[in-house]
Parts: C-alpha cells; sequence; structure tokens
C-alpha cells in the first residue's frame, strides 16, 4: 500500500469517525437530504421553484403527515398502527352520515373524532392489557374500522353539507391552504410534547425497556393507551379534512395505504421501529419527502411508478444510515 | 503456544492498547485481569479476529499469524465463550455442539453419531448425567456452559478463551466448570481466563497478565501474588483503601422500630413462608445460592411479582403491595440484578434515566421543569462521581458502574425509606464497586433501610448489619453482630439444604 493512499483513507476515516460520534446522519440527515433532492429537482425540472410547487406538496402531504405524527408516539412507545387509514375513514363517515341525520357539523365532527379516539384507546387497551402484538391488534382494527365505515355509509360515498364543510377542506385563511395552517400548528404542538412533557418522556420509556418502565412505576397500560388514541384522534382530523377537501367521503377508499407512507415517513424521519426517541420533526421532514418524490415524478411526465420506486430507494438508504452501530 | 508482541489499537480518542505483551503457554490456565477499560476485551478481540491491530505481531503455534476475520481466528483453533452464550435456545445440546458440522452419512445427518459423539464428549469432559437430546433452554445455565465449552473442544480447540464463565454460575456449578477445566488444560488446551472474581482467579490460574490504562503491567506467576498485591496492580494504587474494614453497626440500631416486618411471604415452589424484619438506617443483606430464591423474595416486597400468601407492614400498618406503583408510592425503591434487562433505558439520556421516578414532582401540567430537572441531575452526577460527557449523553454509551451509579441516583432523588438492591456491584470493576458501597453505607446513615442481594458474601460481610440466609426457597437462619463471618453463611446454607451435593441441575 503506498503512503499517500494510506493518508488518504485516514482522512476519511476521520471524517467518517466525526460524523459517526456527532450522530450527523442521525441529526441533519433528513434534512440535507431533502435540500439535495430540492437541488436536484430544481435543476431538472422546469417550474420546480415556485410557490404552487411548495403549496402542492404541502396539501397533498396533509394526511400523511397528520397520520405520520401520531404513528411516531406509537412507534417511540415500540409499537405499530396499521389501522391509520380505516381510522381516517371511519371519523369520516361517522361525520358525514350523523350531518346527513341533521347533527349540527360542530358535534357531528366531535363524534367523528371521538369515535376514532375510542378505536385506538381500544387497541391500545387490548395490546397492553393481553399482550397481543400491536400489528394483530390493529390490523383487525383496519378489518373492522373500515367495515364499519362502510356499513354505516350504506357502502356508497356520502356528501357533506357545503357549509360549513367547504371552507374547511377548501378554506385560504390568509391566502395559505388550510391544510398547511393546520400542519404547522399540529407540527408544533406535537413537537412540543415530544421536548416537554411528561407524557413524552413516558412514551419513549416504554418503547425503550417495557420492564424497566415497569419498575419505576409507569403506568404502562394508560400510556399505551393513550399513545394510540392520540394518534387515532390525528388521523380521525386528517380523515375529516380529506374528506371535506372532495365534499364527499368515500368510506372504500379514503385513507387507503395511509398507514404505509406514514410508517415510511417515520423510519425515514429517523425514529427506531424498536422504540425509544420520538423524532417529530424527522417525521415531518420524511412525509415532505415521500410526496414531494410524487410530485417531482408528476412534474417530469413519468409514470408515478418511478415514485413508488424512488420511494423505496430512499427508505432503505434512509434507515441505513441512521442504523445503530 | 501463543505471543503476542507489541500489540497497539487505537479508538479515535482512546489508545485502547498501547505496545501490550502477552503469552500463554501450552496446556496453562491464563488469567486477564484488570478493570473495565484497562484494555483485557480489546486485546481478546484482536486475538480472535474482531479488531485488527494497528501495530504489533501475533505468533500461534510457531506460525506468525494475521487476523483478519473470526472465522480465521476459529480455523486456528481460538475459541470463545463468551458471557452471554452463543447457543441456539431451541436445539438440543447435541445439535448445538454439531451445528454448521454435523457428522453426515450419505448427505444426510447421522442423528445417531451426533447423539452418540456429544454424549462421548461430555463423558470426556467428565460431566455426566446430561440429556443431550434435550433443547438448551430446557437445561441449567451451568449445562448450556459446559456445551459451549464441548462445542469449542470438538474442533480441536488449542486456545479456550473464556470471558466471566462464571458470572451466572452457582458455587456448585463453578465446582463442576473448574473440573472441566483442569481436564481440558491436561490435555494441552490452553486457558484464557477473564472473571472479576478474585478467589477463582487465584483458585483456577497458574499465571496472571495484568493490563492498567492500555498499558502491560506485567505478567506473574499466580502463586508469586496474594489478593491484596494482585488488586493494587490492577488499580494502580495501594488496594488496603479501597477494600475497606466492615462498617461498624449503629450503636442504637437494636433499639430501632421496625420499619417493614413481612410475615410468611409465599409464592410459588421460590418463596416459602419467608418473614423479614428490617429497621430505619439497618442494611439487612440477603444471601444463599443462585436459585434460593432471593431474587423471588425482593420481587415480592416490591410488588413485581405479589406475593400468594402472607401479610406485609411498613411503619406498623398494613399494606397491600400488588404492582411496582403501590411499592413506590410507600416509598420503596428497587434496583434490578439485571441492569440491561430490567433497568437502563438505553438509547436515552443519562438525565432521563434519573428522572423517570421523579416526572409528577418535576412537573406542571405535564410539562417538565427542564432548569430544575438538570440542577437534580447534575448535582447527582456530582455527587456520586458519574463519569459522562454530560446528563445529554446516551445511557448505553456509559459503563456498567456508572451505570449503576445512575440506577442508584434514580432512586435516590425519590428519597426512598427502603431502598431494595438485587446485586448492586454485579458485573462493575473495584473503584466503582467500593464506592458503589459507599453510597450504600451513606444511605442507610441517613436513615434509609437497605435491603441487598449479593452473591459476593465478602461484600454483605462488609456491608451489612444483619444477613437473612435463604435455601431452596426457605429463610434458614438470620446471622448478626459478631457472628456475621464467610464460613458461618456458607455453613449455614450448606446447613439447611443437604441435598446439595452433587447435585447439577436444579
Amino acid at each position: 500500500m503506498s503512503n499517500s493512499t494510506k493518508t488518504n483513507r485516514s482522512m476519511i476515516g476521520r471524517v467518517r469517525d466525526y460524523l459517526h460520534e456527532t450522530q450527523f446522519a442521525k441529526r441533519y440527515g433528513v434534512m440535507l437530504f431533502l435540500l439535495l433532492l430540492i437541488a436536484v429537482s430544481a435543476c431538472f425540472t422546469p417550474n420546480f421553484l415556485s410557490a404552487d410547487t411548495v403549496k402542492n406538496t404541502l396539501r397533498q402531504s396533509f394526511p400523511v403527515v397528520l397520520a405520520a405524527l401520531g404513528m411516531t408516539f406509537v412507534i417511540s412507545s415500540g409499537g405499530i398502527d396499521i389501522s391509520v387509514g380505516a381510522t381516517m375513514a371511519l371519523a369520516a363517515a361517522v361525520t358525514a352520515v350523523l350531518c346527513e341525520m341533521g347533527t349540527p357539523a360542530a358535534i357531528a365532527i366531535g363524534c367523528g373524532i371521538v369515535a376514532a379516539a375510542l378505536c385506538g384507546a381500544f387497541s391500545g387497551a387490548l395490546i397492553s392489557r393481553f399482550k397481543i402484538q400491536p400489528i394483530i391488534v390493529t390490523l383487525a382494527v383496519m378489518f373492522v374500522g373500515r367495515a364499519i365505515a362502510q356499513m354505516i355509509s350504506g357502502n356508497n360515498p356520502v356528501d357533506l353539507p357545503k357549509s360549513p364543510f367547504e371552507s374547511i377542506g377548501q378554506g385560504r385563511p390568509f391566502g395559505i391552504p388550510i391544510q398547511i395552517i393546520v400542519i404547522i400548528l399540529t407540527v408544533g404542538i406535537m413537537y412540543f410534547i415530544s421536548r416537554k412533557t411528561t407524557f413524552a418522556r413516558r412514551v419513549e420509556a416504554v418503547g425503550d425497556n417495557p420492564a424497566a418502565a415497569r419498575l419505576v412505576g409507569i403506568n404502562i397500560f394508560t400510556t399505551t393507551v393513550a399513545v394510540y388514541a392520540l394518534c387515532a384522534a390525528l388521523c380521525s382530523i386528517a380523515g375529516i379534512m380529506e374528506a371535506s377537501l372532495y365534499g364527499n367521503v368515500d368510506p372504500s377508499k379514503l385513507g387507503l395505504q395511509v398507514e404505509l407512507d406514514a410508517i415510511a415517513a417515520v423510519a425515514i424521519g429517523g425514529t427506531a421501529l424498536s422504540g425509544g426517541r420520538a423524532h417529530i420533526l424527522g417525521t415531518t421532514l420524511g412525509a415532505i419527502i415521500i410526496q414531494l418524490t410524487a410530485v417531482i415524478v408528476g412534474m417530469n411526465d413519468f409514470s408515478h411508478h418511478y415514485a413508488l420506486i424512488i420511494k423505496a430507494a430512499i427508505l432503505i438508504l434512509a434507515v441505513r444510515a441512521q442504523r445503530e452501530t | 503456544m501463543l505471543q503476542m508482541t507489541g500489540i497497539c489499537k487505537s479508538f479515535p480518542g482512546v489508545k485502547a492498547l498501547q505496545s501490550v505483551d502477552f503469552a500463554v503457554r501450552r496446556g496453562e490456565v491464563h488469567a486477564l485481569m484488570g478493570e473495565n477499560g484497562a484494555g483485557k476485551s480489546t486485546l481478546i478481540k484482536v486475538l480472535t479476529g474482531i479488531y485488527e491491530k494497528d501495530a504489533g505481531e501475533i505468533v500461534f503455534d510457531g506460525k506468525r499469524i494475521a487476523l483478519s476475520t473470526a472465522s480465521q481466528a476459529q480455523s486456528l483453533g481460538i475459541r470463545t465463550i463468551y458471557q452471554e452464550l452463543n447457543l441456539i435456545p431451541y436445539l438440543s445440546v447435541a445439535e448445538n455442539i454439531f451445528l454448521g458440522r454435523e457428522p453426515r452419512r450419505f448427505g444426510l445427518i447421522d442423528w445417531r453419531a451426533v447423539k452418540s459423539r456429544a454424549a462421548e464428549i461430555f463423558e470426556n469432559m467428565g460431566v455426566t448425567h446430561v440429556d443431550v437430546r434435550r433443547p438448551i433452554c430446557e437445561q441449567s445455565v451451568a449445562i448450556a456452559q459446559m456445551t459451549a465449552i464441548a462445542r469449542a473442544i470438538s474442533t480441536d480447540a488449542k486456545l479456550l478463551v473464556m470471558d466471566e464463565p462464571t458470572s451466572s454460575l452457582s458455587e456448585n456449578e463453578v465446582r463442576i466448570l473448574f473440573d472441566v477445566i483442569e481436564r481440558v488444560k491436561r490435555q494441552g488446551t490452553s486457558v484464557i481466563f477473564i472473571s472479576h472474581k478474585m478467589s477463582e482467579v487465584f483458585e483456577i490460574s497458574d499465571r496472571t497478565t495484568v493490563l492498567r490504562d492500555g498499558l502491560l503491567v506485567g505478567t506473574y506467576p499466580m502463586a508469586d501474588l496474594t489478593k491484596l498485591e494482585l488488586v493494587s496492580l490492577m488499580i494502580g494504587r495501594d488496594a488496603t483503601s479501597v477494600l475497606s474494614e466492615r462498617r461498624p453497626t449503629s450503636t442504637d440500631l437494636e433499639d430501632r422500630k421496625p420499619l417493614l416486618g413481612a410475615r410468611r411471604l409465599s409464592r410459588g415452589q421460590r418463596t416459602k413462608q419467608i418473614d423479614i424484619d428490617i429497621k430505619t438506617g439497618e442494611i439487612l443483606g440477603v444471601s444463599g445460592l443462585l436459585g434460593s430464591g432471593r431474587t423471588e423474595l425482593v420481587k415480592i416486597l416490591f410488588g413485581d411479582t405479589p406475593a400468594e400468601e402472607g401479610t406485609i407492614e411498613i411503619g406498623g400498618d398494613k399494606t397491600s403491595i400488588k404492582s411496582p406503583r403501590d411499592a413506590i408510592r410507600l416509598g420503596l425503591g428497587f434496583c434490578s440484578e439485571d441492569r440491561k434487562a430490567e433497568g437502563i433505558f438505553p438509547t436515552l439520556s443519562v438525565m432521563e434515566n434519573m428522572t423517570l421516578g421523579i416526572l409528577p414532582e418535576l412537573s406542571k401540567g405535564g410539562v417538565v421543569a427542564s432548569k430544575k430537572q438538570r440542577e437534580i441531575v447534575e448535582t447527582y452526577i456530582e455527587r456520586l462521581g458519574i463519569k459522562c460527557s454530560g446528563p445529554e449523553q446516551r445511557m448505553k454509551e456509559l459503563s456498567g458502574g456508572n451505570q449503576q451509579k445512575v440506577l442508584l441516583a434514580r432512586w435516590l432523588c425519590k428519597k426512598p425509606i427502603l431502598m431494595i438492591l438485587d446485586e448492586p456491584t454485579r458485573g462493575i470493576d473495584l473503584g466503582a464497586k467500593s464506592e458503589i458501597e459507599h453510597i450504600i453505607a451513606d444511605l442507610a446513615s441517613r436513615g434509609v433501610a437497605v435491603l441487598m442481594i449479593s452473591s459476593e458474601m465478602e461484600e454483605l460481610v462488609r456491608s451489612c448489619d444483619r444477613i437473612v440466609v435463604l435455601s431452596e426457597g426457605k429463610k434458614v437462619g438470620e446471622l448478626k453482630g459478631s457472628n456475621i463471618s464467610e464460613e458461618n453463611i456458607v455453613d449455614m446454607i450448606a446447613h439447611g439444604n443437604p441435598s446439595l451435593e452433587g447435585a447439577v441441575d436444579e
């Protein structure tokens, strides 16, 4: 081995050690990747750098962002929730059907959110009390949730009354799409919860080491129930607002496969699927990256199948880069 | 047989080994000694090909070797038996021994040969009564250990590396392991033995090499050293001050009222009709062999596995402890013997690990008062001498001793009235060990009652005011004052457990 390659290697080695020590990939990797994605797209895609692109991307990522924020806490607690899409449909269907029966919109929305939260609490209770694996419990809830949504809506799309749902789905306070405002608010609140509250500390503790959590006196049951209820409540808001955007609820289509994108967003965002630290901002960026790839592919007139393949590659690369050693 | 010279190995920011020489003769048991972080495991990992050395030379069996993978070392006859055994729990003993190199007949596995050859290997090791067809998970830890050794021997291992092989064995099982080591040794296999337990090291080893801070201290024949001399070499200062004399018992202890009194505690086969009394400021030791029901007893008191029968009184009031939350509400604290599985939150910070138990006190409306939290954590880091880069460092990056201090701090900041400690110094190096003993003594002097389990009788003798001895789930006796000695404990265990001789399995 010649001398120059040796110093070369140790330089790379040193950089690698530095990156490793500062946990660079974990902290800034997602952010850098997003910037890189934007930079590359800006070079190749005409009209990419415009307010419309930003608005479209954010608005379309809306349901995934909300579901993924809830999913972040679920995964942080060592669980997983694949019923989020069905929960969206259930909440929207409850709301729509109640409106059809003449219930005031505010009460109907409240009932939709409560129904979803109860569904989540039920999942959490089963998982914690009977020690059934989260993927099984939420798989069951996914089947049942969508079935109930279809049953109560008589298997047909149900229209939502124009008032007030048109402004909920298509409103633009200060000229900004309402979805973007809700994203900013929810991310802010969830970030605050994840950093400052005892709730997040308990959730992370349960996810990191449930046996130890029990022995420091953390109530694992209430924590688990709360985590799944919170996730379901966020999904219900996403479901109702999505339905408002289209003016009707199609219980067989609304929220379909959102769970998969939500899980991918959490994984890209750096929250370990084995539980522990919850990365709210990472999840948010992860969800935006996923949506952005679809937007870019669309703007370049490629088939949307390419978006799926790119999504797959990003998912694997991101998780590999953040791998614990 | 093995000659390692001038071995150097660095990691970013640490020189783990600096020009270390290490030689093992054929058929000797060579103890590798040093505190945690001295470089023992780095040296072993260089030897077994897990780490690549930066400089130095390894000569094995007369040939200079360059190792870059673990399988190379294995094919040369260097075998490691780790603390966490690399066995597959649901396969039988015999299958584990021949895993990956099963004897074949007509291209199929010859199960008859697998079984008979496995049985033969055990016989050669002098271990009888092992059903080689039963899976590992149904066997005792000792048998699992023997299986790992049998696997190594059956591959013609020339050098066995044993890293803390006795940490989860009972006294009796240790005896069997040592017999096996003696036999293996007579057959010309060399053994590198790593253990924290001094008495075992002195019993089994022929020579010892001591490392300190990545440097070689020296290699000595075991017969030339006393325990105290060896410890002094390891810590680099006079050991007499570290392993201090027995803690004096407070004079007024006799007159104090009991803080906790438990009557006829029972649960399953492991805990039978046990009475326990403990006073404020008293350190009560619980002794007994592995499997005597020590851990089960304290887990009953802490409500992790509540009692099926019996009563518990605290401060004269009858209470019921059905869960850890009940126990904590009553002012109890508990550090598990298994730090990794039941103690630490590995990916969370030191700060969170320490304060998870006092979050309600630290928060207002569910929001943590982070300034106050940080103050408390910094106070305890300083008071207990916890070595970490700061409150934000992740728990899994700390050494065992420092993790244990954080776990102690977790309860100290909760200000318990009774602290239950299960093996508080297991797997911790000597410096930290004596510090932890001091913390415990300090707790007692502030009026906290301490209930402490330890497999190391010396430790119990040093620290405890009173010792309860358990055997087969029953309390067989109690020692206090001048009656406390290792001989008396051993005597009591043996007396209460006459069926002990010759028993391998439980």
